[in-house]
């Protein structure tokens, strides 16, 4: 069997593919957008690019995870210390205020 | 620039959503599984570690002075509800009035000596250690208060007043 040859081997065939091909138009202002674009890269401040790389430091799933986990852990530590303390508190009171009434104190 | 912001606010907002969501979670949880608002005696079990033997002694001492405390608190609100009428008529402190004060002033002296009685009995029935520290605790909640007036009135408050 005779393989067939390739379109680009044939340059008039190549041409006449570019030809055919629509070139999409562009989004409004799209020269000035790149240029606005370029003009910002050059001109970023020092806490601009630390703060894009703690951005992306912070949404890797790694650091994201690790971050919730302590959040969590903290935020229950601290809830049930302060929830056992007011429990107390109001065990206390319960119990000055019926061996000791206001009127007492 | 704006998209790093943006990831920093939601980073934020999500941290101190999970951060208040633990600990209102567990501060509930603490508060459901630790109060026994239906046992006057709860505080004294956990707070001193009192036995079971222990805590029947004190229960039936809390049991006999409630009664007793109550008598003489109705007592005391009847004295000031008369001073109250009394008082209610003029500006002036009638003798009448005055008098009221005093059985008032009287009265509450002696209900507190009988509460102090009954801290002592109290105190009495836990191991040693925890009945005085209950003691020093009792007299710093109930007798505390008028001490601490009675300084400021004094002014023994670590302040001079300019003239």
């Amino acid at each position: 069997m005779k393989a067939s040859p390739s379109p680009s081997a044939d340059p008039q065939m190549s041409a006449w593919l570019r030809a055919a091909r629509e070139t999409p138009a562009l989004p409004p202002r799209f020269e000035q957008n790149v240029w606005r674009r370029i003009r910002d890269s050059q001109t970023s401040s020092p806490f601009t690019g630390w703060l894009d790389q703690f951005a992306a430091w912070l949404v890797k799933p790694r650091f994201a995870f690790a971050a919730s986990a302590a959040l969590l852990l903290v935020g229950f530590f601290l809830g049930a210390t302060e929830g056992i303390h007011a429990a107390r508190q109001e065990a206390r009171t319960n119990y000055l205020a019926v061996v000791a009434p206001h009127s007492l104190r | 620039m704006k998209r790093s912001v943006l990831i920093l606010i939601t980073a934020l907002v999500l941290g101190a959503s999970i951060f208040a969501g633990a600990y209102w979670v567990a501060h509930r949880a603490s508060v459901m599984c630790c109060a026994h608002p239906e046992d006057d005696l709860d505080w004294l079990r956990t707070e001193f570690h009192l036995g079971t033997a222990e805590m029947t002694r004190i229960r039936a001492l809390h049991e006999g002075y409630l009664p007793k405390c109550a008598e003489m608190c109705a007592k005391i609100a009847t004295k000031q509800s008369e001073l109250d009428l009394l008082a209610g008529h003029g500006t002036n402190l009638t003798m009448d009035a005055q008098s009221k004060l005093q059985d008032i002033a009287a009265l509450r002296a002696q209900c507190q000596a009988r509460m102090m009685e009954h801290f002592t009995s109290v105190s009495q029935a836990m191991p040693p250690a925890q009945g005085q520290r209950y003691l020093a605790e009792m007299k710093r909640l109930t007798l505390g208060n008028h001490e601490q007036m009675e300084h400021s009135m004094s002014g023994n408050t670590g302040h001079e007043h300019s003239h």
